[in-house]
């Protein structure tokens, strides 16, 4: 149960460091499942792992036999995909054959028809699978339209997801596939009787929050979307309604949260975020750390660069703010940013950082802010905030090791314009609040990567590289035309759908399959580097070597020039060169 | 649209103190547009702009923009190899910049091809005369002293951004044509335009007067 068919937990311990033991197995345990699970949300790979929703209904018998089906079910996945590049190769060509409309719609049908091509391959898998859609329609007793999609054979689903991805012109989902992944995770707690009467209870649309919001007004708010990604309101009223539930639990299952946290639409909104992120990052908001004297936070040796890019990070505040509040807050960004430096001397700022810090003040107030972030800067942002930025620049080599593995001619094709890594290193270090506009996408990505295993985000960048493929092949193969291309991230991307297929090669390519190629990628780029750079000095010596003779000559010449004007001046006068008469006597 | 005719691409790199303006020096040239605040930049940003060195002759200047904080460095050192000009920035209100210039300049000689580098100093803000802490003799002095050229800038006014990167293209172009810089395979530095018919292609990708971040 521990290991859950993802092998690179031990990593994940240490990287998730908190206070107590327990916290630790537990938060822990919390990411594996997640890692397993819902991650998949919004395709079809959601039903191979259909048994994360049995524990809800508390089938502790069928959670067992799943976690094993789970497993061998993710390991074959693997399997399939590390026995070639073969499978994908020719899914990509199956996906280029049927999606003849949008390039940007490739990838989904590419996702649709690989894991169908997968679950064929794992029969046993196939079975278990069939029995939990079997069980699962038992407990289906809604007449919601919506429901019925799942009443369907999985089969029959398939087809209608890949037609759905095929007909669907636009590049944002289409409602029908939204609700189709909202079915299967709120068939997981309530029955449809009950939902109805959470819809009741919960009001009649999302302006029920809106109010709430203003009750406490947050800057995020000021945001003409208030921070709240678009979605269709039935799915809005469900997913809020569930949170709600979990929230009023006692104890809350923070698990249930985190899945909830990555499944399509994360925490919906601000008053949600506030509450459940620090639940998930395990932090306690009755014992946050005092803010130290202003002096203490000044005398830092990081604070002069902080207060600078701070100044200058006005594009990140809601439009419509008014400068005093604006100022107030790029004060508090500040002292988070400030706080979390002088409580960790062994963290070290980048620029960059503010953008993380900037996301979460929109938000909560300082304090969280903080006590969050500090956190974070313990695991997930650990590496970017080493004293040098190796760990960074090695988990940018991740990058290609997923797209060659997803799509070896893409990779062929960007390393032969030598594109390199540095276009996403602001995705990575910002967790990409640097490099989009629309903050409620911001903040969905956060609600994912909060949730998720820290290596997550080199999963989403991989998916948005592989989602434009179409674009890349399109675009000369050199490097600026690439690096003007991809560095830009488009507000307008598919990100539920791009989050959720980060998911899917999370799974299909865990961390600890990549890390012997990343290592290997980052030193040769190292001796790469080293050996220009001794070709450089072996020059510049070389250079140098003329003018140093030069001099060397020019020296001897005055010395030379100097000593015999000084013995012709002595002949000249006749002095007598008494050397005695230097020395003074007595 | 018209496409773009320009006879070399020229790549060059900026570099220098963080919030010292490079981006903002790089935004005026390319869009012309000046902002009070510019966000900092993370990594690398890539901007582009035609130019013309001589009548009739133009060429494309492709300018890498980088991260002035310290640890950046490790991350845009690659950006060096395949320039043809570096161009050096400090800020003229702040004397810590311009005394890290030597520091600038050694780490760009370490690691651009030597004989093929052109640099440029810029003293930039020359705008906030109030708050100079450098002045402009200074910088003079320090370029002559290492044979570089040197421009007080602004992006607030505009002064000398337009002359400076004209003046590096020029640079650049005598050079070329003196054969001090040769054209080579497996080199960035310069490349051919659209007239060699290998080069084609690059038809396809020139767009024009801007590009850039933000």
């Amino acid at each position: 149960m521990e290991k859950r068919g993802v092998p690179d937990l031990a990593t994940e311990v240490e990287a998730t460091p908190s206070k107590d033991d327990g916290g630790v197995s537990d938060s822990n345990r919390a990411i594996t499942e997640a890692d397993d699970t819902d991650l998949l949300e919004g395709n079809e790979n959601q039903n191979i792992l259909h048994h994360r929703d049995l524990p809800d209904t508390g089938r502790e018998a069928e959670e067992e036999a799943a976690a094993h089906g789970d497993s061998h079910q993710i390991s074959k996945a693997t399997d399939v995909q590390s026995s070639g590049q073969k499978d994908l190769s020719e899914i990509d060509r199956k996906a280029k054959d049927l999606s003849l409309e949008s390039r940007d719609l490739s990838v989904d049908s590419s996702i649709a028809i690989g894991n169908r091509d997968m679950e064929n391959q794992s029969s046993d898998g196939r079975n278990s699978l069939e029995k939990n859609d079997q069980e699962k329609m038992e407990e289906q007793s809604s007449d919601d339209a919506e429901f019925a999609i799942l009443d369907r054979d999985p089969e029959d689903m398939k087809e209608t997801v890949e037609q759905e991805t095929l007909d669907s012109k636009d590049e944002e989902h289409s409602d029908k596939e939204n609700e189709f992944s909202i079915v299967n995770k709120e068939s997981t707690g309530a029955s449809a009787d009950d939902t109805d009467r959470d819809l009741s209870d919960l009001g009649h649309d999302r302006c029920d929050h809106e109010h709430m919001n203003v009750l406490v007004l947050r800057p995020v708010d000021l945001f003409a979307n208030g921070g709240n990604v678009q979605l269709s309101q039935a799915f809005y009223r469900r997913k809020a309604r569930r949170i709600q539930e979990i929230l009023s639990g006692d104890p809350v299952d923070v698990n249930e949260l985190r899945q909830l946290s990555i499944s399509q639409g994360g925490l919906l909104n601000a008053e949600f975020r506030q509450r459940v992120w620090p639940l998930i990052l395990n932090v306690n908001v009755n014992n946050i750390a005092p803010k130290p004297d202003e002096e203490v936070l000044k005398g830092h040796k990081d604070y002069s660069q902080v207060v600078m890019d701070v100044n200058r990070s006005i594009k990140r505040f809601p439009p419509g703010m008014e400068e005093n509040h604006r100022l107030s807050l790029q004060d508090k960004l500040v002292n988070v940013i400030m706080r979390v430096l002088v409580r960790h001397p062994e963290l070290h700022y980048y620029q960059g950082f503010h953008d993380i810090c900037v996301t979460f003040l929109l938000v909560v107030d300082e304090d969280l802010a903080f006590a969050l972030v500090e956190k974070l800067s313990q695991g997930h942002l650990r590496d970017f905030m080493a004293r040098t930025m190796v760990n960074t620049q090695l988990l940018l080599e991740y990058v290609p090791c997923i797209i060659r593995r997803a799509n070896p001619e893409l990779l062929t094709y960007l390393e032969g314009a030598e594109l390199g890594s540095v276009f996403c290193v602001s995705w990575l270090l910002t967790w990409f609040g640097h490099v989009l506009n629309d903050i409620a996408s911001i903040l969905r990505i956060f609600d994912f990567f909060i949730a998720c295993h820290p290596k997550m985000p080199v999963y989403v960048m991989s998916a948005i590289i592989l989602h434009r493929k179409r674009e890349i092949f399109a675009t000369i193969q050199e490097m600026a035309s690439q690096f003007k291309l991809l560095s830009k991230v488009s507000d307008t991307l598919p990100f539920e759908h791009l989050l959720s297929y980060a998911g899917d090669l999370y799974l299909q390519y865990p961390p600890s399959t990549l890390a012997e190629e990343a290592l290997e990628r980052f030193t040769r780029g190292q001796e790469k580097a080293a050996e220009h750079r001794a070709k450089m000095v072996a020059r510049l010596k070389e250079r140098k070597l003329p003018d140093g003779n030069m001099t060397f000559t020019k020296v001897t010449c005055w010395m030379l020039g100097a000593v015999v004007s000084v013995a012709a001046y002595a002949l000249y006068t006749g002095m007598e060169l008494d050397w005695n008469s230097w020395i003074p006597h007595g | 649209m018209c496409e773009p005719i320009f006879e070399y691409q020229f790549r060059l790199i900026l570099i220098g103190d963080s919030t010292v303006g490079k981006s903002s020096i790089l935004r005026y040239f390319t869009d012309g547009k000046f902002e009070d605040a510019c966000d900092p930049t993370v990594g690398v940003d890539f901007y582009a702009r035609l130019m013309e060195v001589k009548p009739g002759v133009r060429v494309k200047l492709q300018i890498w923009d980088t991260a002035g904080q310290e640890r950046f460095r490790s991350i845009t050192r690659s950006y060096y190899r395949n320039s043809v000009g570096v161009i050096i920035v400090y800020d003229i209100t702040k004397r810590s910049t311009f005394e890290n210039l030597k520091q600038w300049y050694e780490e760009a000689r370490n690691h651009i091809e030597p004989h093929k580098a052109i640099f440029l100093v810029l003293g930039h803000k020359s705008d906030k005369e109030d708050g100079r802490q450098v002045t402009a003799r200074e910088g003079r002095r320090f370029a002559e002293m290492h044979g570089l050229k040197f421009f007080e800038t602004s992006a607030k006014t505009g002064q000398n951004i337009e002359e400076s990167f004209s003046q590096i293209a020029k640079d650049t172009y005598q050079h070329l044509q003196d054969g001090h810089i040769r054209l080579e395979d497996g080199w960035d530095g310069v490349k051919p335009g659209f007239a060699r018919p290998r080069e084609t292609v690059h038809l396809a990708e020139g767009e024009g007067e801007s590009g850039g971040c933000c």
